[in-house]
């Protein structure tokens, strides 16, 4: 598995590129859906870390990947927002869509919460 | 007199000049001494142009896309130009969330996020001609 995907138990955590615009993730989008079909994959994090860029592109990618997920009864987040990122983010309303975290334990630990309850 | 410049730059339909695109506009806006946050609402509006100009206005072939930027005083208006496949309806287009593309994972956001980061945009428009799309800002 490539580094900006990983796989922690049951999540598939999405490390954006650096600057993650429309040709830096064409190739990416094929690499996640790859990713969501294998076996015991259930929520998905976008982590937000290690980007300096963003447009509309990325918001396209979260939001068929997140309708990926929820339709196959998991869920999805977004963590490391700041700055330029949230405020695009903020003018897509990405941000009422999907639920926002600081960081991906946090991420994690809220989609573990909710399967005990 | 009121400052003036102006630059043109063309380049082909590719999507690896997208953030070729948005670095030359954001460098030739710098005489204005605008903000990092100026600077990147400049560079996303920028790319969300060019990357429509590149996979709606061409569909992903070959053109040429041409940025035709002035200054005037404090205010840089940014034409981006394609003599692509043109929009049908500008109105519809510009709708939150409308895109002809759903299958290649578009959100439909980019008109809306070239209106919340500029001053001003509009939208010129032939079928079979091409778009203009024109976004302006003053650098305070
Ligand atoms: N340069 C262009 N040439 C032709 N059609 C365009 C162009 N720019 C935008 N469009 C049309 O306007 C729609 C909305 O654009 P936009 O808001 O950027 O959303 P998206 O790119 O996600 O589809 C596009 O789906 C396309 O149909
Ligand atoms: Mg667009």
């Amino acid at each position: 598995m490539s580094k900006s995907i990983r796989r922690y138990k049951e999540h598939l955590i999405v490390k954006f590129p650096k600057e993650a615009d429309h040709h830096h993730l064409s190739s990416f989008s094929d690499k996640i859906r790859m990713e969501i079909l294998k076996r015991g994959v259930k929520n998905i994090i976008f982590d937000f870390s290690d980007v300096t860029f963003i447009d509309s592109s990325a918001v396209g990618l979260i939001l068929s990947k997140s309708k990926t997920v929820e339709s196959l009864g998991g869920k999805a987040g977004l963590c490391c927002a700041k700055g330029h990122v949230l405020k695009v983010l903020n003018a897509c309303t990405a941000v009422g869509l999907s639920k926002m975290f600081d960081n991906v334990e946090e991420a994690i630990s809220c989609f573990e919460k909710k399967q005990e309850a | 007199m009121e400052f003036y410049n102006e630059m043109t730059v063309s380049f082909k339909s590719l999507s690896i000049n997208e953030s070729f695109a948005r670095v030359v506009v954001a460098s030739f806006v710098t005489s204005l001494d605008p903000t990092l946050e100026d600077l990147a609402d400049i560079k996303t509006a920028v790319s969300e142009a060019v990357t429509n100009a590149i996979i709606h206005g061409y569909e992903g072939k070959d053109g040429i896309i041409t940025i035709h930027c002035t200054i005037t005083g404090k205010t840089v208006t940014i034409k981006i130009i394609d003599k692509g496949v043109g929009i049908e309806d500008i109105e519809k287009a510009r709708q939150p969330f409308y895109t002809s593309k759903p299958e290649m994972e578009r959100s439909g956001m980019g008109f809306t996020v070239m209106e919340t980061f500029m001053d001003r945009m509009e939208v010129e428009s032939r079928p079979g001609e091409g778009t203009t799309v024109t976004l302006i800002k003053t650098i305070e």
